[in-house]
């Protein structure tokens, strides 16, 4: 009686290995299916994209379309731009989301409900509804009133363009409010508050102080939420097209390129098209692989990391 | 000594406390610059600018109040955006409650122990990094719309023929359309509900090992301890989730909504866009407040 028990819930068990595991294999085929599509399709020559014989494997393979793809992305020049205006604001905005965080969690301010309530508000309000003042506020950029200040004795405000300059980018982010910050602040917050507070009086008792205690004993215990942070802003900073389209005006943000990649695909094949036997559909793929394809790389760098940490942050309301 | 030091504590400890105070300012105070600066002026400038006329100047902004000219303009005279706002949350009906249980189940499944669990994990969140509408949008504008596509490819899409069947058999089409959509849309779904997967199972992992291990002791089997001990943990991030999924759909750049907005701000009509933002925005809180609402309550029975 017991063994078959014992058997009947194995058989159970097995079964339902099973079928997770084609649940699975089956769910990861179409969550990789753009992934192969993109792959075979940069690959391939024009002239097997009409040919009904060749669904994955390509007669040829070619990398002629990766050449015109980096062109119509704007060179590798472009890219290494923007990887660094997306590492150097991520940088910046875990250095200070950290800080927000840790001064929401761990001092008695009065107003830290209505902090938290901003800081969620900024990731519910979309950019878009306050988009049009923010681009005047970088188009005549007075440096928070100082620009006005000087006007009042020289007549004339002085103000400076910054929509053509990616500090506009590095500004937002060491003040915090880049693309979805509020998320990791509120992520940060979470974190400090589950480090025990007896550490933090055992370093107040050994007599270090406020800046002491924060980079030497509370920053280290935020390691999962910086991991989270660093992947979760490195992809949202790079593949957001709606900032770089309508507030920073320069035309090699990788993001804003792939929004119109159709036509920059066209015009980088030109009139060769017909010579070189390439369409732009094909080049279109390229410079989809071009485009994630360092996210991916920092991605298999940082995934057990990350992994490991998104499910510790304990990232929940 | 002892005496000593508590007699010294009670007014050491308020200035500690009174210098902490000052300290957190000080932490916050970038971020609150940043608060200020760009988001609070810029919200109620934009609240503002709905109601003028905008033009660029050499040194600043020439406005000209206009009253409700933008507001009654968009919603009279072109009838495009109104109906573009409906489209979406018509949309947003559809997807969302699939978002939500496909991440659950996945998260669900990826919570068990098994092997290659990881390497499942690491798959599963790829979306997680590299879905950006900005590629998907390529890929369907040649798999979905161009017809030069071949082969077997597009086979795992085809639902024309089980809609068929499932309308032989006198199915309500509402049913139908929706099992269609969700089948159309399975990849782009997928690719959508990376980070929720990641909400859950963030949540899962904090449930205690001994909860199941004391329901199975009292006789309780999965499906119930799925009810009693995992679904009230999860109930909260179901909001979270949906809640997150909604502004994700909202701000995606393949959003018609957002499309007309960038459309009217390059061509520089900017009152007329930050009304419409306005309207936008008034829109998706009232979705939320609407989720909040029916999903809110919910919650609170089961917990």
């Amino acid at each position: 009686m017991n063994i078959s028990v014992k058997t009947k819930q194995k058989i159970g068990k097995f079964a339902f290995g099973v079928f997770r595991a084609f649940f699975l294999i089956g769910m990861a085929y179409v969550l990789l299916f753009p992934l192969l599509v993109m792959v075979t399709r940069a690959i391939r020559p024009y002239s097997d994209m009409y040919n009904p014989s060749i669904v994955w494997i390509p007669s040829r393979l070619t990398l002629e379309n990766f050449g015109y793809a980096l062109e119509a992305l704007g060179g590798m020049s472009a890219v290494l731009k923007t990887l660094r205006i997306v590492l150097l604001s991520t940088l910046l905005s875990m250095f200070t989301c950290s800080m927000a965080g840790y001064g929401l969690a761990r001092f008695r301010i009065k107003l830290t409900p209505l902090f938290v309530l901003l800081a969620a508000l900024t990731v519910i309000v979309p950019i878009q509804t306050y988009v049009i003042p923010l681009f005047f506020e970088f188009r005549f950029f007075d440096f928070f009133g100082l620009g006005s200040l000087i006007g009042l004795f020289t007549g004339e405000s002085a103000t400076v363009n910054l929509t053509t300059n990616e500090a506009v980018y590095y500004l937002l982010s060491i003040l915090g409010v880049s693309t979805r910050n509020g998320i990791f602040i509120l992520l940060f917050m979470l974190n400090y508050k589950s480090v025990p507070g007896e550490l933090e009086m055992a370093a107040r008792v050994d007599g270090a102080g406020e800046w002491r205690t924060y980079f030497q004993i509370m920053l280290p215990n935020a390691l999962p939420s910086f991991v989270v942070t660093f992947v979760m802003s490195m992809v949202w900073v790079w593949n957001d097209s709606f900032f770089p389209s309508i507030v920073y005006r320069q035309d090699f943000f990788l993001a804003k390129r792939m929004l119109d990649i159709r036509t920059l695909a066209n015009n980088a094949l030109g009139i060769s098209s017909y010579a070189t036997n390439l369409s732009e559909t094909n080049i279109m793929f390229a410079a989809c692989i071009i485009f994630v394809l360092p996210l991916l790389i920092m991605y298999m760098f940082a995934q057990k990391l990350f992994i490991q940490s998104a499910e510790r942050s304990g990232i929940t309301g | 000594m002892t005496l000593k030091g508590q007699k010294r504590k009670r007014p050491g400890f308020m200035t500690l406390e009174r210098k902490s105070r000052w300290f957190g300012y000080v932490f916050l105070a970038p971020w609150i610059l940043g608060l200020v600066a760009f988001f609070i002026v810029p919200f109620f400038k934009s609240v503002g600018y709905s109601f003028q006329e905008i033009t660029i100047g050499k040194t600043g902004l020439i406005t000209e109040w206009v009253g409700l000219t933008n507001y009654k303009y968009m919603l009279y005279e072109e009838a495009n955006f109104v109906r573009q706002i409906t489209e979406e949350i018509k949309g947003l009906f559809t997807s969302a409650p699939i978002i939500l249980v496909f991440s659950l189940l996945i998260s669900l499944l990826l919570n068990q122990r098994f092997k290659g669990r990881i390497l499942a994990r690491s798959l599963f969140f790829i979306p997680v990094v590299v879905a950006s509408s900005l590629v998907i949008n390529v890929i369907q504008s040649d798999v979905f719309t161009n017809n030069s596509m071949s082969g077997d490819e597009a086979a795992i899409f085809q639902v024309g023929i089980v809609a068929d069947i499932m309308e032989n058999m006198q199915i309500n089409s509402s049913v139908v359309n929706f099992l269609t959509t969700a089948v159309s849309q399975i990849f782009d779904l997928t690719w959508k509900s990376g980070v929720q997967i990641l909400l859950f199972l963030s949540a899962l992992q904090r449930i205690p090992v001994t909860y199941y291990e004391v329901a199975s002791v009292e006789g309780a089997n999965a499906w119930e301890a799925f009810w009693k001990i995992t679904f009230p943990v999860l109930a909260p991030n179901c909001i979270l989730v949906t809640v997150y999924t909604i502004i994700d759909t909202f701000t995606s750049s393949s959003n018609t909504v957002m499309k007309s907005i960038i459309t009217r701000f390059n061509d520089m009509k900017y009152g007329y866009a930050s009304a419409s933002a306005a309207v936008y925005f008034l829109v998706i809180l009232a979705v939320l407040g609407v989720i909040m609402l029916v999903f809110g309550r919910k919650v609170d029975y089961s917990s």
